[in-house]
């Protein structure tokens, strides 16, 4: 696993876009393991009020991992229960990818993110 | 087979011995902790560790006669395992938490612990913290030791206390759910002969190699991911599950680079398999020496193994690789295999099954069921279909009960003797012969393969763990004020060869008001994912609908035909768009079955 959790957001890097692009991502995903609309997810309900298993939970950290590019451990949705609280720990992970990669392109993402 | 059967080996612990002392430094168990992270033992590091662990044990363990692994899936297990072993406990290996909500595991060690009389825990330096002080734990005044780092330790070093083969091995709690656990007793020749027994009925031997991510928990991933590769003597790659259910290709993966000859998993391992892996992923792997897919625990899907077969044939799979595998803890592991050739897959009218008659029909029959032969018996076990209210061996063509005998057949439950005697101690009515393991389950034989279509009991199965449905029921009424003290039932119903559950509920119309049918459902899925079940329908029903014997026990066989039958009157219903969608798709179960998602 290489690659920066920030590289994978194009836009202007800004905490407050990192954070949109994972809970839509987070919203997306979700619904669709629960075969759910996207509407009917609510960021802030614990995850299992919605019939969201262990099992599921782990598999979305692998759909995660590969879209991110990143180790994400396999309990980072079920330890987290809702979306708004998962998304909160991933952004929490994201420092500790950026100094692990040390390269230019953290150096830039870093950069990005002050201005 | 010579090679994998040992001269008369009594017990696990003698086998250690002989492999030890022959091969000391031949490779067992390698664990994958990440993918990047492999430890490993050796025949002659694991006896030795045994030994220490085993010392450490007897110095500082008491008088306890049992003790509770609370492990995560890793070499620590199963040192600890085979230490207790060889310091004369029985282990009794439990779930561990999984991530950091510890507290359902807890409540589960409470039961097992109060059921199986022990007062005693081992489990890892990460884990004690959090165990050790724990109020609930102390209410029961365990002794809690971290064993990880203290088998390390200089001093310790213990005769191996060499159990009679007729001796407790250990527990297995896999069945019966978190409040009312079953513990089976399997000594040390049922836990020998059933591994020995694996060996022959799947062609095992020194060449094998395995890769296994079912946890050790459960009575498949312990026997054929601990003991199988110790009797036959063959290395086995190990991996825990939510490394498996996290990145599936990983699986393959291991089993390709190790060239692993056999494996085994719940229908679902497989089927996950399919859905997640790209094409370019399996265009990496090497399948080609793969002869063994033991696929067991629930029940066999033909669609998967299709699938399957298809999507990993550019990788050299082939599909008489599959062995549909027929067992159960509590005949220590298997009954039943069908092994070598494709595995067999016909049709049955369904509803001539369902008033147990066997009779094949053409697949694109309306109401045809696929079923998927497990072969037969495995060597030295004994199988007979039984009807269950005479206790008469059924002629052939009729579905009876999977009656089991052998010497894999468990010593009964821990704790529970009146249960044990009738179902470890069955005796048919007409001859007398016995005694044998009433299964539960429904089935028949057809041209010499073993058919599975159903149970008796209306146990719930799901990821390969069974639960009785008294005890979700008294979850689900536990939930919520407005189904306090109302009767209620849950079921399965099978829906393209998947189990779906199903929560009927009556509720006390007094106590909702003002309460949203939303917060009704969520009550009821919160309350099942206690013990990892989640409901796919949700019918909160009006009074009298859920049909009861006089003497008050729900019949849940009648809530089923009901349901189906669209005849449950409901307030509110829900149900999972998978389910719709089954019902939907499903033109047998659609033409009773057409009810719309409540608003």
């Amino acid at each position: 696993m290489s690659g920066d959790i920030v590289e994978k957001i194009p836009e202007t890097v800004t905490s407050a876009s990192i954070r949109s692009a994972l809970m839509e991502w987070l919203v997306v995903h979700v619904a669709s393991a629960l075969e759910m609309s996207e509407e009917a997810i609510d960021a802030g309900r614990n995850l299992e009020d919605y019939g969201l298993d262990s099992m599921q939970a782990v598999g979305l950290t692998g759909d995660l991992q590969s879209w991110l590019g990143v180790e994400i451990p396999p309990t980072a949705i079920w330890d987290h229960a809702t979306i708004e609280s998962t998304c909160e720990f991933l952004i929490q992970l994201m420092p500790a990818y950026r100094s692990a990669t040390n390269g230019a392109a953290s150096g830039r993402a870093e950069t990005k993110r002050r201005a | 087979m010579g090679l994998c059967r040992l001269d008369e080996p009594g017990t696990i612990l003698e086998i250690l011995q002989i492999r030890a002392s022959d091969e000391p430094d031949g490779l067992l168990y390698s664990f994958l902790a990440s993918p990047h992270t492999t430890t490993t033992l050796t025949y002659g590091q694991l006896l030795k560790k045994v030994k220490t662990f085993a010392g450490m044990l007897q110095e500082r363990s008491g008088q306890h006669e049992r003790a509770i692994l609370v492990y995560p899936p890793g070499l620590d297990f199963i040192v600890a395992l085979f230490g207790c072993m060889a310091a004369g406990l029985v282990p009794i290996p439990v779930y561990p938490r999984f991530g950091t909500r510890l507290e359902r595991s807890l409540e589960r060690i409470q039961h097992v612990a109060t059921d199986a009389d022990c007062r005693l825990i081992l489990t890892t330096e990460q884990l004690l913290p959090e165990i050790g002080p724990n109020p609930s734990v102390n209410s029961l005044r365990f002794t809690c030791l971290a064993t990880n780092d203290l088998s390390e330790a200089a001093g310790w070093d213990a005769d191996l206390c060499l159990p009679e083969p007729e001796s407790l091995a250990y527990l297995q709690y896999t069945s019966g759910s978190t409040k009312l656990p079953r513990g089976v007793k399997i000594t040390h020749r049922n836990a020998v002969t059933n591994s020995a027994a694996l060996c022959d009925c799947y062609s095992l031997d020194r060449e094998s190699r395995f890769v296994v991510w079912i946890p050790p928990y459960h009575d498949m991933g312990l026997i054929i991911g601990i003991f199988l590769p110790l009797v036959a003597g063959f290395p086995v790659t190990l991996m825990a599950p939510y490394t498996f259910v996290q990145n599936p290709a990983i699986w393959l993966e291991t089993m390709s680079q190790t060239h692993a000859t056999g494996t085994v998993s719940p229908n679902f391992g497989y089927e996950l398999c399919v859905r997640k892996m790209s094409d370019e992923a399996v265009a990496r792997l090497d399948l080609s020496q793969w002869r063994v897919a033991m696929n067991g625990a629930e029940p066999v899907s033909p669609a998967t193994m299709e699938r399957f077969a298809g999507k990993f044939s550019p990788a050299g799979f082939r599909k008489s690789v599959f062995c549909p595998s027929y067992g159960l803890a509590e005949a220590t592991l298997l009954v039943a295999a069908s092994v070598g050739t494709e595995p067999q897959v016909r049709a049955f009218d369904r509803s001539l099954l369902e008033s147990g008659c066997v009779q094949v029909c053409a697949e694109n029959q309306d109401n045809a069921r696929l079923l998927v032969g497990h072969g037969k018996p495995g060597p030295s076990i004994g199988l007979r279909i039984v009807n269950p209210a005479t206790r008469e061996a059924c002629p052939d063509g009729q579905v009876g009960e999977i009656w089991v005998s052998g010497s894999g057949v468990a010593q009964g439950y821990q704790n529970k003797h009146e249960l044990s005697r009738q179902i470890f101690q069955a005796y048919l009515a007409d001859t007398g012969e016995g005694p044998f393991l009433r299964t539960g389950d429904l089935g028949f034989v057809l041209d010499g393969q073993l058919y599975i279509a159903g149970r008796i009991k209306d146990l719930i199965i799901v990821a390969g763990r069974k639960h009785f449905p008294e005890d979700l029921e008294q979850c689900v009424r536990e939930s919520h004020p407005a189904f306090r003290g109302m009767p209620g039932a849950v079921f399965s119903v099978e829906l393209e060869g998947q189990e779906e559950v199903v929560v009927l509920q009556k509720i006390n119309r007094r106590l909702t008001a003002g309460v949203r049918e939303e917060d009704l459902f969520r009550a009821v899925q919160r309350a099942l994912s206690q013990d990892n079940i989640k409901a796919d329908a949700i019918v909160l029903v009006k009074a009298g609908t859920i049909p009861r014997t006089t003497s008050g026990k729900v019949q849940r066989h009648q809530c089923r035909r009901d349901f189906l039958a669209r005849k449950v009157k409901g307030w509110a219903q829900w149900m999972s768009p998978r389910f719709m969608r089954a019902v939907q798709k499903s033109p047998q179960v659609n033409r009773v079955l057409r009810m719309s998602q409540s608003g």
